[in-house]
């Protein structure tokens, strides 16, 4: 059954409506792959010199044995923010005499075709060959790279298992993944080091098959425990419990005093309350506005603000990360009922004006949301003053126009289960001319005079997109107003 | 040949079915018939074991569908276009379910054929994706996915609806043929009362979830009942 599902899951992408704009979007995903594996064997390659004359470490498989359970855990949360969950339409295939077992063994099966896979060979095969090698023999050091190669699979087994977990579970659970941190605080901080405990493990995979076999028993028991979550889950009617009542009302009265606009806006937000998936991006939302906490940086006593290039982009992600990613699918929310909007008078305008008074509200939230970042100085109030300017008067409008290409129908009613489709990677590669736009008139005035006139420039230009803000709203209406047709025809065919 | 006993599934708090016992026999022509929300789907969805029981069985000559995958090889079903797989053309469909049912292309063929007068020349040998069907012409390539490999049982939920009444016509022919040449099993849930009492010999009435009649062979007596209930 194998070849015949592979050759399906290939028909079913080339034929894709969205055929086009998902090549381009997979195209730059591979090229950033690419680029990423040249970096991975960049630092494989110095990886042994550099801790020999830069950190000063003479015993190097000593080290890495110690450093092993560091680079799992740092794999473990890369994984889960990164790594994909596998997609599959199971209503296609239950009622057929194929075994459900083999659906879900297929299912993981490919899952395992990702550059996470290849991680930990590529970082760690030539320092096991000049260094654990070289110190052990080769058959050990075989088997010490093989050993962490499958820990690496157990991991991507994990997360699978994980991110299950947390799609049916309550999104407060997100923040037991903060628990693969506290390790590292803690040696950061010199309390605990939890590496010297686990050293003598990897320290035995250098004499003996021992630490192999447990770890194959080890990855065999959680692939076990995703095959068996997944095929008890693999039923259609995932999704129906009628939790989604909870948010009855949602939203009622925010957006009174706009008229149609007003009522679109508000609808599109009882939307977005109601279902799993853009509930979801509104909650990551939020988890982003902490980033700034990564990357500003309180001055010095004494020393000025020290305003670059990074924090007016740092500002400008965290108010718009909602509307980035929920408006990627501008239109494809509205998919499986775009023909209410084409069988009102003024359906689609009113239905874009909503949309954008949705999304400039959810960039203002952010704003109001992130106040408190002042206290890194007072000048990130301009900074994000003008992220906000920014977003709504020129970014919004891009957002919407990169959308506007092609849009794809989008069953936002599909359970949870093996319905991650859209999100992953390349939503936020389609991003980029959004955040590289800001750039195209703040880099050349910080350039030739300062990064506060440089963010007055980006202010004054975004003003004017402001000015224009229902000029440029005409545009996005006239654009699906003039195809309409094909746009509705797609929709109706469905996914 | 079907069996059913204590069969309760709930939605959250809703329950949505609960029948307590219930055995189909074989060559019968179960008719399912209810109004909206009576649970006719969900039922069908219980035999073939795509949504779980909250309690009960139902078993297909013995076996327990939760526990086996046996009986998928003697069931054949189209309950709606999701189970079919929209990016490929009629033909490619057929195809690929002849390599899961492992099918010659002789018996694929002499399958399709009896669905010649139903296609109408719409169907097979078109340049075209299940996704640009018709809604009539894609029942029409689920029913015939649901009769390949000549299974013991077929389900049909709504088989009439979206088609003009000569392809009505048509497969109720079809279905007669294959209940006497073969003596398979048919469940067919329809709001078309007429279809139906014509093609049916036994007519189970659901409402809430729940058996509220049972109706066998008397054909006059079971329209007039049927009729008394949806007239009220």
């Amino acid at each position: 059954m194998t070849p015949e599902f592979i050759r399906l899951l290939f028909l079913e992408r080339i034929r894709s409506f969205s055929f086009g704009r998902d090549l381009i979007s997979s195209i730059m995903v591979l090229v950033l792959i690419v680029f990423i594996l040249f970096y991975l064997i960049g630092i494989a390659i110095f990886l042994g010199i550099m801790l020999k004359s830069e950190l000063g470490i003479e015993n190097v498989p000593a080290f890495l044995n110690t450093a092993a359970i560091y680079y799992l855990l740092a794999e473990f949360m890369v994984r889960f923010f990164l790594q994909k969950t596998p997609l599959f339409d199971l209503n296609r295939y239950l009622h057929l005499p194929i075994k459900r077992s083999g659906i879900i063994h297929f299912l993981l099966g490919k899952s395992l075709i990702s550059t996470f896979t290849l991680m930990a060979f590529i970082l760690f095969l030539p320092i096991t060959i000049t260094e654990i090698s070289a110190a052990h023999g080769p058959l050990n050091g075989a088997i010490w790279i093989t050993t962490l190669i499958i820990f690496s699979i157990s991991l991507h087994w994990v997360v699978l298992w994980v991110k299950d977990l947390l799609s049916r579970k309550h999104p407060a659970f997100f923040g037991l993944l903060l628990l693969p941190a506290i390790p590292f605080a803690l040696l950061y901080y010199n309390l605990f080091n939890l590496g010297e405990y686990t050293a003598p493990f990897f320290a035995l995979s250098l004499s003996g098959p021992f630490a192999l076999i447990s770890a194959i028993v080890i990855c065999s028991l959680c692939y076990r425990t995703v095959f068996s979550d997944y095929k008890r889950n693999a039923y259609i009617d995932h999704a129906k419990k009628p939790s989604s009542f909870a948010f009855a009302g949602g939203g009622s009265g925010l957006f009174a005093g706009f008229g149609i606009p007003g009522i679109m806006a508000e609808t599109e937000f009882k939307l977005i309350l109601r279902h799993k998936k853009s509930r979801s991006y509104l909650i990551m939302s939020l988890l982003f506005l902490f980033y700034g906490l990564l990357l500003y940086e309180i001055p010095e006593p004494g020393e000025p603000f020290g305003l670059n290039g990074l924090h007016i982009f740092v500002g400008i992600f965290m108010m718009a990360i909602f509307f980035v990613q929920f408006g990627q699918f501008f239109l494809s929310w509205n998919s499986s009922f775009f023909d209410f909007y084409l069988t009102r008078k003024n359906g689609i305008r009113d239905m874009i004006r909503g949309k954008l008074l949705l999304l400039s509200f959810s960039c203002i939230a952010a704003f109001l949301l992130t106040l408190p970042y002042v206290y890194f100085g007072w000048q990130i109030l301009l900074v994000h003053i003008t992220a906000l300017l920014y977003n709504v008067g020129i970014g919004i409008h891009i957002i919407v126009m990169i959308s506007l290409w092609k849009p794809k129908p989008m069953d936002i009613n599909k359970g949870a289960m093996f319905n991650y489709d859209g999100v992953g990677f390349a939503q936020f590669l389609m991003a980029i001319p959004f955040f590289i736009a800001p750039y195209l008139i703040y880099a050349p005035v910080a350039l030739f005079f300062s990064n506060y006139a440089a963010l007055a420039a980006l202010s004054i230009t975004s003003l004017i997109g402001l000015l224009f803000f229902n000029r440029l709203t005409e545009v996005s209406a006239g654009i699906v107003g003039n195809n309409r047709h094909k746009i509705s025809s797609f929709f109706r065919r469905g996914t | 040949m079907i069996h059913v006993e204590n069969l309760v599934k709930k939605y959250g708090t809703d329950e949505v079915l609960n029948i307590e016992k219930l055995t189909i026999e074989r060559s019968e022509c179960f008719g399912l018939v209810g109004n909206n929300g009576a649970g006719k789907t969900t039922f069908f969805q219980l035999i073939l074991d795509l949504v779980r029981t909250t309690s009960g069985y139902v078993k297909i000559g013995g076996e327990d569908v939760s526990d086996t995958e046996e009986w998928k090889e003697r069931v054949g079903a189209y309950l709606d276009e999701h189970m079919l797989l929209p990016f490929l053309t009629p033909d490619e469909y057929f195809e690929t379910l002849r390599k899961i049912y492992g099918l010659t292309q002789e018996e694929l063929n002499s399958s399709l054929v009896r669905f010649k007068p139903l296609f109408n020349d719409e169907i097979l040998g078109k340049k075209k994706y299940i996704r640009d069907l018709s809604k009539g012409n894609v029942k029409k390539v689920g029913i015939a996915s649901a009769f390949l490999d000549s299974p013991a049982i077929v389900l049909l939920d709504e088989p009439f609806e979206n088609l003009d009444p000569t392809s009505q016509n048509r497969l109720k022919k079809l279905i007669q043929e294959e209940r006497e040449q073969k003596e398979t099993t048919f469940l067919i849930s329809s709001h078309d009362l007429t279809h139906v009492t014509d093609i049916c010999n036994r007519i189970v009435l659901l409402e809430k979830g729940h058996v509220l009649k049972d109706l066998k062979d008397d054909k006059d007596a079971m329209a007039s009942e049927l009729s008394d209930y949806f007239n009220r």
